[in-house]
């Protein structure tokens, strides 16, 4: 199976039936897989015959606006009903990865998401997991989807 | 034997036996702890029949000197090698805490343990969850750990 082709398809199922939101996967651009600008990230721990974490890292605009498409609300600033919001998206998503996962006969068991916010911090995983790293475009910019991961045999 | 009390007893045990590093316990932290300056956080997710997440929130000149104990090179910046060591710190954590919660630990799985550091950030999860941060003294200062757990379904 294709991480890349799953971590897009439970994406834009989030946005299209829970965030209203167009979204379309682009290209990495060749040489920039390490340098993201997010002010937001939503980050959550997959275990089970694939051990990993999902991040979904985020422009502080770009949050705001899915915030509040969301939420069907103005929202100002980066504040706790973005952070929120950007949980339970992560959570979405993972959630939809791990139906795909299930109908290849794979189990997967989620954690709780956390969200990370700042002007500057860096999300990392251990330097031997795998990593899948989609830009996908928005409305208002574009954020990240990433996937870092073990298989378990 | 409380969660609290695990917490400490598997922090203390852990920076014992495998770091070679003092560390003593306080009073354990209600309320918001964030933001986090100039630090390092790892964390490792916790799924199956509990789920949450371990964290422990160390500032950058604590983190150096715990990885040079830990793995006797000097470090002199937040670097791969400091990455790697701070999320298995909280692997470590996380494999202990699982084993107390339940019989065999066989019904709780760890996710890949991830990294975050930066000059400023804030690190939440949502409200309805069970959380428990305890500080600890070192002698090159202060550090956190943090368990979050969401309640048994």
């Amino acid at each position: 199976m294709n991480l890349g082709e799953t971590l897009i398809a439970s994406t834009k199922e989030v946005f299209d039936t829970m965030v209203m939101m167009e979204t379309t996967p682009e290209a990495l651009p060749e040489g920039q897989a390490g340098s993201i600008s997010a002010s937001v990230t939503g980050t959550l721990g997959l275990a089970g015959d694939l051990r990993g974490i999902l991040n979904l890292h985020f422009p502080d605009e770009v949050a705001r606006d899915i915030t509040a498409s969301l939420l069907g609300m103005e929202i100002e600033e980066l504040d706790d009903d973005v952070k929120d919001a950007i949980g339970e998206i992560t959570n979405m998503v993972a959630g939809g990865i791990k139906t795909a996962l299930a109908r290849e006969g794979m189990d997967l068991e989620l954690s709780i998401p956390t969200t990370v916010a700042g002007k500057s911090y860096q999300v990392n995983c251990f330097s031997g997991a795998n990593r899948v790293i989609i830009p996908i475009a928005v409305p208002k910019g574009t954020f990240w989807a990433e996937l870092k991961f073990m298989l378990n045999s | 034997m409380s969660l609290t009390k695990q917490i400490i007893d598997a922090t203390t045990d852990i920076f014992t036996t495998m770091v070679m590093m003092e560390v003593t316990p306080g009073e354990p932290i209600t309320g918001r702890v964030n933001p986090f300056h100039a630090s390092i956080s790892g964390m490792v997710g916790m799924a199956g029949s509990h789920k949450g997440m371990l964290a422990i929130h160390i500032p950058e000149p604590v983190a150096m000197a715990i990885t040079s104990n830990f793995l006797g090179l000097e470090v002199d910046a937040i670097n791969e090698d400091v990455q790697d060591a701070i999320g298995e710190l909280a692997n470590m954590l996380g494999g202990n805490v699982k084993s107390f919660l339940t019989e065999t630990g066989s019904d709780i799985k760890l996710s890949l343990p991830s990294t975050i550091f930066g000059q400023e950030y804030t690190f939440q999860c949502q409200d309805e969850v069970e959380t428990i941060v305890v500080p600890f003294t070192s002698s090159d200062g202060k550090f956190l750990v943090e368990l979050r757990l969401q309640s048994e379904a």
